[in-house]
């Protein structure tokens, strides 16, 4: 026997496909889909639809896009002296919510990961050194996560741009604001010991 | 809820719905196992700093049906420099890849939880060959593991080693003349090279540096135990490639 119709089958099994997403909360958002008005669900199909025809990468910086260049290449304002080196397009949200950094972005569309075959020719590092040529550049900044394959790829980083004399740097490893010294763990705490400041 | 206490170094790290982790554990007492670190990406968590791939501590978990989740992670090494260095992470990958790969779940085997706490503790700080390392890894976990190399006489006819100067990946060891045609895969593998095999079985990582090796016998070695583990694992690791690329780009000056 059945247990739904078949275009709300159909419905839960896509829901399903996306990340974070079980059987559960999939059989819950169909369910309110078909309990939304009409309007509304002609809506959301057609944000779908929208967000992925015209959302493409920028050719400068990796970013999802609906113009090229994007918003922050196209920037006359921003500092081209600078370019901070990210894994994803939503670590520049996260940057760019800070209001604190005003250079260009480098998406390299992951990092390197041995045991899931992600090398360095995989993610976007060809496309770095390119951007690098022109000499306008006095300092990349590495803002990897700050995980195993996310400082491998610093560090690799590090060692490619040696050459060319650029000033490379890293996002600080610490204590987060607000928190507990007393609950955070060692590994933060020794980082955030080793990186302590001069005041 | 019954509780599991146990010791245990965390093979491979997947993230896991908005904010969670789930990693694969090697543990002493339990063998390899998944458990869910809840909240461990978010910045306050107790948990986002140690439950890095390849660090070893004391946990406690909750038992579940079919995830346990980690309650607490008491750190004992997060063997630094296997991430300040992307050739040792590299071939720590490996290591954690082929014990992934090749261990069951649950499988209590107290041996090779020492074996790779042994081999992180050798990459993070012993002896610069780190090839010399890896080869020593896969002979001793192949023999912690019940797929131990016949190394002191021909696999075939049992004749003596003296006359074996082949090695077969498939047919378990070492092969003589007459019965070298019964594994194809068969390579050359002389005296000097099964010496050297059964030294990186039985010696200590801190004894390896003292050990002087041709360059022919540390190829004949790497083609020999490369097609031994291949054929134990039967698909390749993603991890030998990017040892291969890292190694090819360094040979290219990059």
């Amino acid at each position: 026997m059945l247990l739904y119709p078949q275009p709300v089958g159909r419905l839960i099994e896509e829901l399903r496909r996306l990340p974070g997403i079980g059987q559960k909360t999939a059989q819950r958002l169909a369910f309110h889909i078909l309990s939304m008005p009409d309007g509304e669900v002609g809506s959301l199909a057609d944000a779908l639809v929208q967000a992925k025809e015209k959302t493409r990468s920028c050719s400068v910086c990796g970013n999802f896009t609906d113009s090229d260049p994007c918003a922050i290449c196209g920037d006359d304002s921003r500092d081209p002296s600078m370019i901070c080196v990210v894994e994803r397009p939503e670590d520049v949200i996260a940057l760019e919510r800070t209001r604190e950094y005003r250079g260009l972005y480098h998406v390299l569309g992951g990092a390197i990961s041995p045991m899931e075959g992600v090398g360095p020719s995989d993610i976007r590092l060809r496309e770095l050194l390119e951007r690098l040529k022109p000499d306008t550049v006095r300092e990349v900044i590495v803002a990897t996560d700050p995980n195993i394959e996310g400082e491998a790829t610093a560090i690799y980083i590090a060692k490619l741009l040696k050459p060319l004399e650029i000033h490379v740097s890293r996002l600080a490893h610490g204590l987060p604001v607000g928190g507990d010294l007393e609950y955070a763990d060692e590994v933060t705490l020794a980082r955030a010991l080793e990186g302590r400041r001069e005041m | 809820m019954s509780l599991l206490k146990c010791e245990g170094v965390v093979l491979r790290v997947r993230d896991f719905g908005e904010a969670d982790r789930i990693l694969t554990i090697l543990s002493d007492t339990d063998g390899k196992f998944d458990a869910v670190a809840r909240g461990a990406r978010r910045p306050r968590s107790r948990l986002v700093g140690v439950t890095q791939q390849f660090s070893r501590g004391n946990m406690l978990l909750f038992r579940g049906r079919s995830l346990d989740t980690l309650n607490t992670f008491e750190l004992i090494s997060s063997y630094p420099s296997l991430s300040l260095d992307v050739a040792k992470m590299a071939y720590a990958s490996y290591v954690a890849e082929l014990v992934d790969r090749m261990t069951g779940e649950r499988q209590r085997n107290e041996l090779l939880y020492a074996l790779v706490v042994s081999t992180f503790e050798a990459l993070d700080t012993g002896p610069a060959d780190l090839e010399m390392v890896l080869r020593a890894f896969e002979i001793k976990f192949m023999s912690v593991s019940g797929f131990r190399p016949e190394l002191s006489r021909c696999v075939s006819c049992g004749a003596s080693e003296d006359e074996a100067s082949w090695f077969g990946p498939e047919a378990g060891g070492l092969l003589c003349d007459r019965c070298r045609s019964v594994d194809a895969g068969g390579t050359r593998f002389s005296a000097a090279t099964r010496e050297l095999a059964k030294r990186l079985l039985l010696w200590d990582y801190n004894k390896l540096a003292v050990l002087k090796a041709s360059r022919d016998s540390t190829v004949e070695l790497e083609t020999a135990f490369r097609a031994y583990v291949d054929q134990r694992v039967g698909r390749k690791l993603h991890s030998l490639d990017f040892i291969s690329d890292l190694k090819s780009m360094e040979r290219g000056g990059r």
